[in-house]
């Protein structure tokens, strides 16, 4: 029994994790703050588990049920609450969730009601896992770069510009958030077959709260920093217990120092840390102002 | 797809009303090809809302928008494009982060999302790049290509917003107030640009209150007041009607308050401006009748 037997578990929580992040991720970075992911989990969770349970169906087929299943939920969801815009959109995102844990809570048949279903067949592995957190970001990294990079920065920063320019809002919004749907879909999915039982307790605003922690800690801006931020978030949890009792405020405090000082989350640091290296390097010393050469270098490697 | 003869632009009866309010007042007039047409107008004449409509960032209540003698009016901002026209904005809207040159290649990017322009899109990428260096070379920018747009001084930030929408290939290109807050070196540039542009096919509407730039640079003036057309025309000619002076400095406007006077910035320019000695001062495309008639 090596490490990995001992903590597969947490690692195939973290993976999960990691697809989380990075459905709620690919919204916020289009300007669309959205909880919405965190009930497409859930919907995923419960459709999987019922699969399982009640069909001889193997992993594959039960994601591709997921998948569709959850990608026209979202779509028709979408076509009322992508009209609005900001804090209007993330308050209906936030009911979105809300409706959806309170139905999972009152259909007991299907979902097991608060105390949700147990004794679900062990169908992931954690290579299952890894293949889907591999998908998830050959996915997000093409969306990122490029000329779909580039609507999607222009979408966020200025909606009005990018409409002048071609681009089409409305569409791409639409695919954003059908997508961020379908990977929590799926994530929710091979939770829910990954650990036996899976209940409404599992996405309630917790778990929204916290998945958006990780995406504010490990960098709104990519998709690897929401991998960043659910890798550490999912650890971090046992790191922070040699603080004992105080390691709450320990992890407050280190949310409130991200925020306060790094909006581009830890991945932003690192990456004009590597800028500014890199810039030093090549101008020799004494020369670059450190800001805008990091910038510079942003802007070059994401091209 | 376009009608035979009918003007670059073509608007009739244009009307935008937000709530009680009537910004733009049944507005009617014709831009032709390769011009420059001037809307002038006290503040709050409704000029940059009237442009918020053709460009359909806003919706008009009523009327028509003709692009080539077809109805445009009902096409989505983002179809626009792929029509051919082209903004810029009163406030310049960059993406301070992203390079020049990828502010550039924003224009350059088509508007379809499909899956199959998706995958090919590396390959483009070298193409766009190429076309973005040429443009930013033509425009003087080619040195900045690689700093982020939100460190140029305000002038070249401007060139870049102007270089992008080109990079759309317009044939009617919106210019919202493009020298504003600029010095006269820049404002000459600029000038310069417009001209050129104009050489090159290119039609535009300019929203403008340094109406030195406004007389040198225009083929056609619409002057607005209170949402409504009170004169249409050659420049020199439209300048010297007894209307658009009252409109600049008549009574009514010497009612209001100082706060909404700086509409008066140009009302102490315009009426002693006459035709530069020697005739106009830049030479007129051919074709001669380019003023604008009011239907």
């Amino acid at each position: 029994m090596g490490w990995f037997e001992a903590n597969e578990a947490l690692v195939q929580l973290t993976l999960i994790n990691m697809m989380l992040a990075a459905s709620l991720q690919v919204t916020l970075n289009a300007g669309m703050l959205s909880l919405a992911p965190v009930a497409a989990w859930g919907v995923g969770g419960f459709i999987a588990a019922n699969l399982a349970i009640d069909t001889q169906l193997a992993l594959g087929p039960i994601l591709l049920i997921v998948a569709v299943a959850v990608a026209a939920g979202a779509f028709l969801v979408a076509l009322p609450i992508l009209r609005l815009r900001g804090l209007a959109f993330a308050m209906a995102t936030l009911a979105v969730l809300l409706i959806v844990g309170s139905l999972s809570v009152t259909n007991r048949e299907w979902t097991g009601g608060s105390l949700g279903l147990y004794g679900i067949p062990v169908l992931t592995t954690t290579g299952a896992l890894v293949v889907g957190v591999v998908a998830v970001a050959l996915v997000l990294a093409r969306i990122e770069r490029r000329e779909m990079g580039r609507r999607v920065e222009v979408l966020r920063l200025d909606e009005a510009a990018a409409r002048t320019l071609g681009v089409a809002v409305d569409r791409i919004r639409l695919a954003l958030f059908v997508l961020a749907a379908t990977i929590a879909g799926v994530s929710g999915a091979l939770s829910a077959l990954a650990f036996n039982n899976f209940s409404s307790q599992n996405f309630g605003f917790d778990r929204a709260v916290t998945t958006l922690a990780m995406v504010v800690i490990g960098g709104t801006r990519s998709w690897l920093g929401a991998f960043l931020g659910a890798f550490l978030l999912t650890f971090s949890p046992y790191w922070f217990d040699q603080f004992d009792v105080w390691n709450k405020v320990a992890y407050g405090a280190m949310m409130i120092a991200v925020v306060g000082w790094f909006p581009d989350g830890l991945l932003g640091l690192l990456r004009s840390g590597i800028g500014r290296l890199r810039a030093a390097i090549d101008r020799g010393p004494g020369t670059g102002t450190g800001a805008t050469t990091a910038v510079a270098a942003g802007a070059e490697a994401r091209s | 797809m376009s009608t035979a003869g009918a003007p670059l632009l073509t608007v009739e009866g244009v009307t935008k009303r937000f709530g009680g309010v009537v910004a733009v007042d049944d507005v009617a007039f014709t831009v032709e090809e390769a011009t420059i047409t001037g809307l002038v107008g006290p503040n709050g004449s409704g000029k940059t809302t009237l442009l918020g409509c053709l460009s359909k960032m806003l919706r008009p209540t009523a009327g028509r928008m003709l692009l080539r003698g077809v109805d445009y009016t009902a096409e989505p901002a983002h179809r626009l494009r792929r029509l051919g026209i082209a903004r810029t904005f009163q406030n310049i809207r960059l993406l301070p982060g992203l390079s020049v040159r990828e502010n550039v290649t924003l224009g350059l990017d088509a508007d379809g999302v499909g899956v199959r322009d998706w995958l090919r899109s590396r390959r483009r990428e070298a193409d766009k790049r190429a076309q973005a260096d040429r443009l930013l070379d033509e425009l003087g920018l080619a040195e900045h290509a690689d700093r982020p747009a939100g460190a140029l001084p305000y002038g070249l930030q401007r060139r870049v917003e102007i270089a992008r929408a080109l990079a759309t290939e317009p044939s009617l290109l919106l210019l919202d107030e493009p020298v504003a807050g600029m010095n006269d070196a820049e404002i000459k540039e600029i000038a310069a640009g417009l001209v050129a542009m104009r050489r090159r096919g290119i039609a535009m509407i300019l929203v403008e209150h340094h109406l030195d730039l406004v007389m040198e640079v225009c083929d056609a003036l619409v002057v607005l007041d209170f949402g409504r057309v009170i004169a249409t025309g050659r420049p020199a000619e439209v300048a010297r009607l007894p209307v658009v002076r009252e409109a600049y400095f008549g009574s009514r406007h010497q009612d209001h308050p100082p706060a909404d006077a700086p509409g008066a910035h140009g009302a102490h320019r315009l009426p002693g401006r006459e035709p530069a000695p020697g005739g106009e001062p830049l030479p007129e495309p051919e074709g001669g009748s380019h003023g604008a008639a009011v239907g």
